[in-house]
């Protein structure tokens, strides 16, 4: 049965919205630490308490739900980006150094925020909506692909050997207990597995620079989700935030492709 | 055609802004994974009270440990953002004295190897003393 284009349209914006949403509790430690001691100058005075996360908190939702419902998108998609930048630099704030930097929010601030640019100045508005779906995949393919450029460039290939991959198993593995631990303990113990995840990763991340053209994006969205739902099994990795906006993206590709 | 033109400009500006600037929201180079090469032991943060593993957010008023000693400088350890947060829990619950209450916590390292197909570990400690469980507000 084939599925309506609205219907996977809906779909989509739902995903996307989840991964929004994810990113936003991604600074729930934020509220372990009171103020942004680390801020520079008179800005270390401002405040970050449970009251100013909790206001913050509901303007998100409030707008997130806003969004999602495809109300003034154009107004709600500028401040969700705006309140993930606002939350990213006050955690960062609480860190010293570059400790801080917070990976969860940026494949969804990014997607977000080409998204807009695409509907802001993407000409007529017959086109406007598919050009801003193909914008925000192109910062997908952008964010997977310099992730992967990134392991290589430090790592070289050998970042996927077995060895490295059973390494990072095996330290997720020795924090939790139960079926959990035995899982992993024995992933980390299998060479070949290991070796397979590595080059996986790579492959996936690599590929996704793919995802630029329509009909690959099916296939790299599975490819995709299959890949966070792995590693958050055996590495305690949670990118459901990226994983959500992947998997809206592709579903709203789909629905563009089929009207 | 349009359809890959426009996803063509969001792949290129992404490489071109993430490289440039580096972790600047939205864009990352998304480093913190990268460089785990040549690595043949992998180092996990361990706080323990009376051998088990205890979350540290469960206890405070920590007696006689020293937050700088917790630190994974030095050591393959590819979760420093975990030992940054456990550093800064003990440095923002130091007490002066161990109260009636108080449990020896030993902070360390477990390092992890796999060594023909098994995998072996071995304790490092980095500091012990004292500290109370916390106690939820009624």
């Amino acid at each position: 049965m084939r599925v309506a284009p609205d219907r996977l349209a809906r779909a989509g914006r739902v995903a996307v919205a989840l991964g929004l949403a994810m990113a936003w509790l991604s600074f729930g430690r934020v509220l372990d630490v009171d103020g942004v001691p680390f801020a520079p100058g008179p800005l270390a005075a401002l405040p970050m308490n449970p009251l100013v996360a909790s206001v913050a908190s509901f303007v998100f939702a409030s707008t997130l739900s806003a969004w999602a419902s495809q109300r003034r998108e154009d107004l709600t998609a500028a401040l969700l980006v705006v309140l993930l930048a606002a939350g990213t630099q006050v955690q960062a704030w609480q860190w010293p150094g570059d400790e801080g930097a917070n990976g969860a929010t940026m494949l969804p601030g990014a997607a977000l925020t080409a998204w807009w640019v695409a509907r802001r100045f993407g000409g007529p508005a017959a086109v406007r909506d598919r050009r801003a779906v193909d914008a925000a995949c192109g910062m997908v393919a952008g964010g997977y692909f310099v992730a992967a450029a990134s392991k290589v460039a430090g790592s070289g290939l050998a970042w996927a050997s077995a060895g490295n991959i059973g390494l990072q198993i095996a330290a997720q593995a020795a924090i939790v207990g139960g079926p959990l631990h035995t899982l992993r303990a024995a992933a980390a113990e299998s060479p070949v597995f290991c070796g397979l995840l590595g080059v996986a990763t790579l492959v996936i991340e690599g590929g996704a620079v793919a995802y630029v053209w329509p009909p690959a994006r099916p296939w790299l969205t599975v490819a995709i989700v299959g890949m966070h739902l792995g590693i958050g099994l055996l590495m305690g990795l949670h990118h459901y935030d990226w994983m959500f906006t992947t998997l809206g993206l592709g579903l709203a590709s789909a629905a563009e492709d089929r009207r | 055609m349009t359809p890959v033109l426009w996803a063509l400009a969001g792949l290129f500006a992404y490489m071109a802004i993430s490289l440039r600037l580096g972790d600047a929201f939205p864009f990352s180079k998304y480093s913190m994974y990268a460089g785990l090469k040549g690595r043949d032991e992998g180092a996990v943060l361990s706080v323990r009270v009376g051998g088990v593993e205890t979350p540290v957010a469960s206890l405070d008023r920590f007696v006689g440990i020293d937050p700088a000693a917790i630190d994974a400088a030095g050591r393959p350890c590819s979760q420093q953002w975990v030992v940054v947060e456990v550093r800064r829990w003990v440095a923002e619950h130091l007490a002066a004295e161990a109260g009636p209450d108080a449990v020896e916590v030993e902070l360390g390292f477990r390092h992890l190897r796999v060594d023909g197909h098994v995998l072996t570990e071995r304790f490092e400690r980095v500091a012990i003393g004292r500290a109370h469980p916390r106690r939820r507000a009624p």
